[in-house]
């Protein structure tokens, strides 16, 4: 993590200044206590459950012994932020003080530390938590916690709340017959979409470029 | 007067060894069927899914024991091949098998996904044409509850409703999510038309299952049941006498006069050897196991093509987002699908192409790369909620064809925790599958542009999709082929394979369908003999 981008981010969302995080942060003397608090200050959050702070925390020690101390670090430095404004408090943090944030904010986000395999038996990931995985929360009015269903069946045929849908052919709704037929023919791609396709080009910018600005849009 | 066992022993407790366990039984046959993993029931899949940190592994939440690996067991499956694809594949070993952890599709072939070699000049024929399997397809349709719409051509070539159908599906379509009918807005006047893709996710109560409600959690499992899978016909089965023995893995096919195979030996956890002997034999032990187990067994390889002609749907996969929220992962992972290249004349030069349409709650795929790029707070959410709602992934399902150098074998060296070999493949692209590439890519590149797509993964990568074919390969001449047009062992005549491996032809679609419907005619036949 580049530690001038990851101060500007941090400071452009405000999380530092949305929580208070003074007073007790510092001087809490229980590090799994000290703990819940710096999570709440880096992720934003009151909410969180404390049941996974002390699993998370405990998780977070025994993969690395150095944590506690990293922690307390982090804590005493976010501790003093009511001496200094946000921006002063950021970037006094240090590149060892930025890791340790981000191995606090992560494993809140996605539930679960490490690297979790997709085709082989044994990673080095660790649970953490499912239905509290803050990933999930963002985008809990539209899509379902995988699992658990929202509103019985049928329900994703309904434009999702918050979405403005473009008009559509009637019936597009439908299967089978009354669903609208496709055009009879195939158009040929535009030179720079297949481009990006067969991964000569990384943006549509670049794929411009590339074929001499033979990209139409839809 | 010779005593038996069983009348039929069934090596293998998946959709398909159940399926026809089950009709034996209820035709008042005496079966044993034999499982080499644990029979485990869906609550507790369930809850090791949700306390699992690996939740895209989709064998993670069943059991992977040292006498039963499974395809992600370290070191089970060795492969060899191409420097630019690597032979991933992913079964189970546990009752019910592999349609554990499916998402269902349950496609028919078409008529001309029987007769490849004589329509388009390449590949094989099968014994049997899609007529004679119909009856067939139906009943499979029934046992397992598809879900589709009669309506429409599913070879995509624009014609009426194809292909013929002696009735409806057992259920009607569900809701089409608004993503598919984005895509279909979208992809329509383009020239690609979105069908409805079959599957079995029961749209209304059906057998004693509830409706899909669209957990979006299909695989690794459904929590509900509302999707078949094979557990489902190992409980009937059971329930009707069936003797399931689970944790005893089957070694060893024992020849006896005449070329008939007289018995089965098993192996224990503990150790322990079993021997069965029956009237008739069916192997349905997965598509690579079951060529494995006759291997070592030394039985039906008069034609020296058992464990050949491995097949799979091995495609390219695009991830973009769009330019305009699609949300997928409301609903089931999979609904719809482009079926436009399944059928068409360029099957003579190279490989057919199906496109599937990814349907997964998106957020675990994109949080983990914007908390790399160090977002936090406010600006994290509103990045995974915009990522979420506008990322896709469509890909191919593409055509290969048989070819005797691409084999599965029982290891030479390597051993299982039972001290059985394990598996060794070797499986290269041929030029059919890699022609399909720059039509593929054509394709592609319309669907990128039709939603302004930002690529996030270009599909310039080979993966495979899982489905196992060819590998006991059926024919009509025991100098090239495995079984006969009845799945029946050239070389034995009591010994049966049930397995998607007896397929000639792997088309562009899920095999299991077509898998079941040739076990329950299996089933028939041996039914009809006893």
């Amino acid at each position: 993590m580049n530690r001038r981008h990851f101060l500007r981010l941090m400071l452009a969302s405000g999380i530092i200044m949305s929580v208070p995080i003074t007073g007790s942060l510092a001087t809490a003397a229980e590090p799994e206590n000290r703990f819940h608090r710096v999570s709440q200050a880096l992720t934003g959050r009151q909410q969180l459950d404390p049941a996974i702070s002390q699993r998370l925390y405990a998780l977070l020690t025994r993969q690395n012994p150095l944590f506690p101390q990293r922690l307390a670090q982090l804590a005493e430095r976010l501790g003093r932020s009511d001496a200094l404004a946000p921006e002063a408090l950021l970037t006094s943090l240090s590149e060892e003080e930025i890791d340790t944030a981000l191995a606090i904010i992560t494993p809140w986000y996605l539930g679960y530390t490490g690297n979790p395999a997709t085709t082989r038996a044994t990673d080095d990931a660790h649970f953490v938590s499912f239905l509290s995985a803050l990933m999930y929360e963002p985008t809990a009015d539209v899509t379902p916690r995988p699992s658990y269903s929202q509103r019985g069946s049928d329900y994703w045929q309904a434009v999702p709340d918050g979405v403005s849908a473009p008009p559509m052919p009637a019936n597009i709704h439908a299967w089978g017959a009354a669903s609208p037929r496709a055009a009879s023919r195939i158009a040929q791609p535009q030179p720079a979409w297949l481009a990006m396709v067969e991964g000569r080009a990384r943006t549509y910018a670049e794929a411009l470029r590339l074929t001499d600005g033979a990209g139409g849009r839809s | 007067m010779t005593h038996y066992d069983a009348d039929v022993v069934i090596i293998g407790s998946g959709a398909l060894g159940a399926n026809a366990a089950y009709q034996l039984a209820k035709a008042g046959k005496s079966v044993i069927m034999l499982e080499a993993g644990p029979y485990i029931p869906r609550w507790k899949v369930v809850d090791n899914y949700r306390n699992s940190a690996s939740k895209r592994n989709w064998c993670a939440p069943y059991p992977n024991l040292p006498w039963a690996p499974n395809s992600y067991s370290d070191g089970y499956i060795e492969a060899q091949g191409d420097d630019d694809f690597n032979y991933v594949t992913s079964f189970l070993k546990v009752a019910g098998g592999s349609t554990r952890h499916w998402a269902s599709a349950c496609w028919r072939l078409l008529p001309n996904d029987f007769k490849l070699k004589s329509v388009y000049g390449v590949g094989r024929d099968w014994p049997i044409a899609y007529d004679d399997l119909e009856p067939w397809y139906l009943r499979a349709e029934r046992e397992v509850g598809v879900v589709g719409t009669a309506e429409e051509d599913q070879s995509g070539q624009g014609r009426d409703a194809w292909p013929p159908r002696s009735a409806p599906y057992p259920l009607p379509p569900e809701a089409k999510p608004y993503m598919v009918q984005r895509m279909q807005a979208k992809l329509g006047p383009l020239g690609y038309q979105v069908i409805h893709e079959p599957h079995a996710r029961v749209s209304r109560p059906y057998d004693g299952r509830p409706a899909c409600a669209g957990n979006n959690n299909c695989e690794p499992v459904c929590p509900i049941g509302a999707m078949y899978s094979g557990d489902m016909h190992v409980d009937k089965a059971v329930a009707l006498g069936v003797d399931l023995r689970t944790e005893s893995v089957a070694w060893k096919l024992e020849k006896g006069p005449k070329n008939r195979i007289v018995a089965v030996h098993y192996r224990k956890p503990d150790g322990r050897d079993v021997r069965l002997s029956a009237k008739a034999f069916v192997v349905a032990a997965h598509g690579l196991e079951s060529p494995k187990l006759l291997l070592m067994s030394d039985v039906a390889n008069s034609s020296d093509q058992v464990g050949r002609n491995l097949m799979d749907h091995t495609g390219l996969s695009m991830t973009f987002l769009a330019d305009e929220p699609l949300w997928t992962g409301r609903g089931s992972v999979q609904h719809g699908s482009i079926a436009t290249r399944r059928d068409e004349p360029s099957r003579a030069q190279h490989s057919a192409i199906r496109y599937a349409l990814r349907n997964l709650v998106p957020n675990s795929d994109v949080t983990p790369a914007l908390l790399r790029q160090g977002l936090v707070g406010r600006e994290l959410d509103a990045a995974i909620r915009d990522r979420a709602s506008r990322i896709m992934n469509i890909s191919t399902m593409s055509e290969t064809l048989p070819s005797p150098t691409n084999r599965v074998t029982p290891h030479p060296t390597r051993r299982d925790g039972a001290g059985l070999p394990t598996l060794l493949v070797n499986y290269q692209l041929d030029s059919y599958v890699r022609g399909m590439r720059p039509q593929a890519y054509r394709d592609f590149a319309n669907f990128l542009m039709a939603f302004n797509g930002e690529m996030v993964e270009a599909p310039t990568g080979w993966r495979n999709q899982y489905h196992i074919m060819g590998t006991t390969i059926m024919g009509d001449d025991p100098r090239d082929s495995v079984v006969d047009a009845h799945c029946r062992s050239w070389d034995h005549a009591n010994l049966f394979i049930a397995s998607t491996g007896v397929m000639p032809t792997s088309a562009t679609v899920n095999p299991t369908l077509t898998g079941i419907a040739l076990a329950l005619r299996l089933a028939d036949t041996l039914i009809r003999e006893l």
